[in-house]
């Protein structure tokens, strides 16, 4: 396990290399875990933190990473934006490369994670080995309105009794109702960047010889999917996905589960793909 | 500024990252740094990304901080099993001390126990005096008569006489009717008991005053700090010294605060900006006081503080 801090265009970006374990033969593959937004990131650190141990102890290279302006990363919470965290997956998919020297990489990503993936994917030479979405975000339009929703509900639940009879209250803490959602800045120019980059009308932006979606809205990646160009998703597979997990809630129930189901689901996909 | 990540630890397997300040090479050394942790299960960064934010704004006044993951939290690795919780939490502070300690040359801590983080952070500063100051963070259940009765006010207020709070109210009750023969008794019998044994090391409400007035002797400065969503555990300044049993008696170096608007976790940006700007100033008020030379071997080696029964104070 090798924590570093990387350069891109002159944004300082944290990560943590995990090599193969030690036990295992190193295979020729590397996989990127991209974090979901805000809230749901800090959530999913758990997930992410176990994925990224089992696949290094069956021997693959993995690097988890923070885009900029958010977790250990340098960069304010203002600073976070879509079309950047795009820009920081595809640097630190060149970084794993490079560190790790193998050939074939895989992209994973949990929530808004897995739409930044597949957004990333277009970026690189060569198509990725596998494309791996957890619960991906199927429309970015919706998605803004739900997470200025939950965050209004979540406020609301968090003071109780208060929250109705206290004005003074309510515009300490909800100031802007489209300006942050839970605890973090969402700044017009992210969600304009939503919106427009996860847009079922547009074609699937995934680049990938193996895609594995795991959703509750199978109806509405089945149709986003249905028509893409089969040259650069060739395998493509829709999944219920089988959670009910809330990611964005402040709640700290759930904060440390970990669906072991997508754990095995990303191991068996990953490693049968080699043995194949 | 400067931040860097690292491993560090006896086993290299602790992940910590310091922000240091930005570097003058004239500069004399801060005269305290801070180790921010896990809050809960969290890791490193803190709920909405809280110990980031607060350790930049800390180093833009001069205060190096390293923030990083317990043994088995976060990116740490599992411990080795050979010491307890209360005797690895401390290790683990001891080491990302001396992590920060050779990095930015400061010789004196501030350790800030967010809610799960005050008790590791209280039997660091009794083992190890290096450590100057410790905030505590939301960790203790505060009750008093004064707070109920004002947490009841409010809870009318939002529910009014209505036919459904009326049947609660009645509920309520009935409920404490039933419940007073068997909390009288269990009250006679507390007072007549002998003092409760020991149990993990965790003080009770009772014992933590005292136990904040044996820190004051060895020159450790508390702070207090509570948050105001739950309106039900606190809901006045005054309430936390009272809830010690402080008022007739106050300690000096205890500070306390309750930040009103704020919840538990800071969700909302201007929450977190209150949170930032008390600890702040806390550290920086008190920072002034904690420059006296450091002990050698920095280490203390009095016997710890004899704590007491199970913890009735602490959230998980």
């Amino acid at each position: 396990m090798t924590p570093l801090r990387f350069l891109r265009d002159g944004r300082e970006l944290f990560a943590l290399h995990l090599e193969p374990g030690t036990h295992v033969a190193a295979r020729d593959h590397a996989v990127l875990l991209c974090n979901p937004f805000g809230q749901e990131a800090i959530r999913a650190h758990r997930l992410y933190r176990v994925l990224g141990d089992r696949l290094a102890a069956a021997g693959f290279h993995v690097l988890r990473f923070d885009y900029y302006g958010s977790g250990d990363s340098a960069g304010e919470d203002t600073a976070f934006d879509l079309d950047g965290a795009m820009a920081d997956t595809v640097a630190a998919g060149n970084l794993l490369l490079q560190r790790s020297r193998v050939c074939k990489l895989s992209c994973l990503g949990l929530r808004l994670g897995g739409n930044i993936a597949a957004l990333a994917s277009r970026h690189w030479t060569e198509p990725l080995d596998h494309l791996l979405l957890f619960e991906p975000v199927a429309d970015g339009s919706s998605h803004v309105l739900a997470l200025r929703q939950s965050n209004a509900d979540t406020m609301a639940g968090m003071f109780g009794s208060r929250w109705r009879i206290d004005p003074a209250l309510r515009q300490f803490n909800l100031p802007d109702p489209d300006g942050e959602t839970l605890g973090f800045a969402l700044t017009p120019a992210c969600k304009a960047q939503i919106a427009a980059r996860i847009d079922p009308r547009q074609p699937w932006p995934g680049r990938a010889s193996n895609s594995i979606i795991l959703t509750p809205q199978i109806d509405a990646f089945t149709a986003w999917t249905t028509g893409r160009d089969l040259l650069a998703s060739p395998q493509l597979r829709i999944a219920p996905s089988d959670s009910d997990i809330d990611w964005a809630t402040n709640s700290a129930l759930n904060t440390a589960i970990v669906p072991r189901a997508w754990v095995d689901r990303a191991l068996g996909a990953l490693t049968q793909a080699a043995h194949a | 500024m400067h931040e860097t990540t690292l491993a560090f630890g006896p086993d290299h397997g602790l992940i910590g990252t310091l922000t240091l300040p930005a570097a003058h090479l004239d500069a004399p050394a801060a005269p305290c740094g801070m180790v921010l942790f896990n809050a809960g299960v969290v890791h490193r960064v803190g709920p909405h990304r809280i110990n980031v934010k607060l350790a930049r704004e800390l180093a833009r006044h001069g205060i190096p901080t390293i923030r990083f993951d317990l043994h088995g939290m976060g990116d740490s690795l599992g411990a080795d099993g050979q010491l307890n919780y209360q005797q690895q939490v401390v290790h683990d502070l001891q080491a990302a001390m001396d992590t920060l300690q050779a990095a930015a040359r400061v010789p004196h801590f501030t350790l800030l126990g967010f809610c799960s983080g005050a008790l590791p952070s209280y039997w660091t500063a009794l083992q190890d005096t290096r450590v100057r100051h410790i905030i505590l963070y939301d960790a203790f259940f505060l009750q008093t008569t004064r707070s109920r009765w004002r947490f009841f006010r409010v809870r009318l207020r939002n529910h009014g006489l209505k036919a459904t709070a009326l049947a609660l109210y009645l509920r309520r009750v009935v409920n404490l009717l039933g419940w007073l023969p068997r909390g009288l008794a269990s009250k006679l019998r507390q007072l007549h008991a002998e003092p409760a044994a020991p149990v993990n090391g965790r003080p009770t409400k009772a014992q933590l005053g005292p136990g904040f007035a044996q820190l004051a002797h060895k020159g450790v400065q508390v702070s207090v700090v509570q948050s105001g969503a739950d309106f039900s555990n606190v809901n006045y300044a005054a309430q936390i010294v009272e809830a010690f049993g402080l008022d007739d008696a106050p300690i000096p170096s205890l500070r306390t605060g309750w930040l009103a608007p704020i919840d538990h976790i800071m969700t909302s940006i201007n929450a977190q900006r209150a949170f930032i700007d008390w600890v702040c100033a806390d550290v920086l008020a008190r920072r002034a006081s904690a420059v006296d030379p450091l002990p050698s071997p920095s280490r203390d080696s009095s016997p710890p503080f004899e704590p007491a029964q199970a913890c009735d104070s602490g959230r998980a």
